[in-house]
């Protein structure tokens, strides 16, 4: 099946999310620590796996340095080359030098909340789920595992969409409701991003589709740089934030459910026009 | 009338007919009467939708809405026993849903009135209908847009309620325990969408559309 509408919308608004989060709330904090090996299966041999005790690094707001005995190291370093890999918080050697005895430490941007795609039910995730502890709980650096969802995170679901009649000549008006679960792991945090989303009525942002997406199948970025905000400039508004209805689960009800995890809710009504035919 | 004389006189004869106290009074009337016949009309609706029945049917109803796989919204919205949620969303069908500034307007010959802002009913709507394990959340739009199941572990007999299923703040813990739960009893698993509010107050406001263009008969001497 070829990419359709609903993909590209989805890719566009967890975009959207990821960066106005970033760029309008500050919500990332910088980081100098050690990075660990770790056995990934999914690798092939000869490459290695290091990881930080967080995840997601920021992308589009400067690189991350990566040094091997305080030495800055080049990703195209033939004895050391590596890739970065953004979601999971880390890096992959594959260059010919590379072993799983490392010393590599790295500055990097690591994001206040994960995004993560999700169709899961919101019971599902808040009570069934299980989620990696992330070390920001339990303050002892290490490795945190690769692929595993690590909280503070944002969980977005596209719930709905839904089209009806805007103007003659077959024009539609789409409406998309996106469904967020928020995870923080203080008052704060949550009301923070609360407060941010609230604000972005009315707001647009561009459709990005699959081929513009920043991040490849590794998880690295797929050009030198990225930036979101060039993005903004280079491409036309497509969707609007309709309404935003914020809320957080009482505090008797976190008590029972979610004791060590402040929830709330992000809910957007999406609105786009568009021509159904042309899609 | 209209065989015997030509359309364009007739227009003229209405916007010169409209000028007299007399039509004016029976064609507002009128209007007002056409109103309160649409208003009754969806309340008649809401109170007879199928969502609004199976909740005013409380914990013990049946899924007559089709909404879930098994159980009854009741229950799985998170409502107590003694609730009656559907009262607030009548309050405010009631109280602002309402017309004034009712006027003729001689030139069209039509009656104009300020017509009820359905956004803003909406608006009161989602208000008035918070969960109340989320407040800001709103049931009667997650009827249409998407209903989180969370309201039943919280409230439900076979829930967090229940003491061997809750672990006194271990929450996420709790995880195997809910799950065998999830299995029995009422516990309903994943929500349908339905059309609901949206709908019945839409509907309405067409209609209301409808009555800003029509003509109403009356009677007099144009002199």
């Amino acid at each position: 099946m070829k990419v359709q509408f609903n993909h590209e919308a989805v890719t566009s608004f967890t975009l959207w999310f990821d960066n106005h989060l970033i760029n309008k709330g500050e919500g990332f904090s910088d980081h100098e620590t050690q990075l660990y090996y770790v056995e990934d299966n999914r690798l092939p041999d000869g490459v290695f796996r290091y990881s930080s005790p967080y995840k997601q690094w920021v992308y589009g707001y400067g690189t991350p340095e990566i040094y091997k005995s305080e030495i800055l190291l080049n990703k195209n370093d033939p004895d050391y080359g590596y890739w970065i890999d953004y979601e999971n918080g880390g890096i992959v050697f594959f260059g010919s030098s590379a072993s799983n005895n490392l010393n590599i430490t790295a500055k990097y941007k690591v994001k206040d909340f994960n995004i993560y795609n999700t169709n899961l039910y919101e019971d599902d995730l808040i009570v069934e789920k299980k989620f990696e502890t992330n070390s920001r709980f339990n303050q002892t650096l290490q490795a945190i595992s690769p692929y595993d969802q690590v909280l503070p995170a944002v969980f977005i679901n596209s719930e709905t969409i839904e089209n009806k009649g805007f103007a003659f000549g077959g024009q539609s008006e789409t409406t998309i409701m996106f469904k967020s679960v928020v995870m923080a792991e203080n008052m704060y945090q949550l009301d923070g991003i609360s407060s941010i989303f609230a604000d972005t009525h009315t707001v647009h942002f561009p459709l990005i589709g699959f081929d513009d997406h920043p991040i490849n199948e590794k998880g690295d970025l797929k050009d030198e740089s990225f930036s979101y905000q060039s993005k903004l400039a280079e491409k036309s508004p497509f969707f609007m934030i309709d309404r935003v209805v914020t809320a957080k689960v009482g505090e008797g009800v976190r008590q029972q459910i979610s004791p060590s995890i402040y929830l709330g809710f992000l809910d957007f009504e999406v609105i786009s026009v568009r021509f159904l035919q042309q899609s | 009338m209209s065989k015997d004389v030509p359309e364009a006189d007739v227009a003229s004869i209405r916007r010169q007919m409209s000028r007299k106290p007399e039509y004016k009074r029976s064609m507002m009337s009128g209007a007002i009467a056409d109103f309160e016949k649409i208003k009754a009309k969806m309340m008649s609706e809401f109170n007879n939708h199928k969502i609004t029945r199976e909740i005013e049917d409380g914990p013990n109803a049946e899924n007559t809405s089709g909404s879930l796989h098994k159980g009854n919204l009741f229950s799985f919205i998170g409502f107590v026993q003694g609730d009656t949620p559907t009262d607030e969303i009548r309050e405010v069908l009631q109280t602002m849903f309402v017309i004034s500034e009712v006027r003729v307007v001689s030139r069209t010959a039509r009656v104009w009135f300020n017509l009820p802002d359905r956004k803003e009913i909406l608006s009161s709507i989602w208000d008035k209908t918070h969960l109340s394990w989320a407040p800001g959340r709103s049931w009667a739009d997650g009827i249409e847009t998407g209903l989180s199941g969370l309201g039943q572990y919280i409230y439900s007999p076979t829930g967090f309620r229940k003491p061997e299923i809750s672990l006194s703040g271990t929450g996420l813990q709790a995880k195997q325990q809910l799950k065998s739960a999830r299995g029995k009893g009422n516990f309903a698993g994943s929500f349908k969408t339905k059309k609901y509010m949206r709908e019945i107050v839409e509907n309405a406001g067409k209609e209301l559309w409808k009555l800003r263009m029509k003509q109403y008969p009356g009677s007099g001497t144009i002199t």
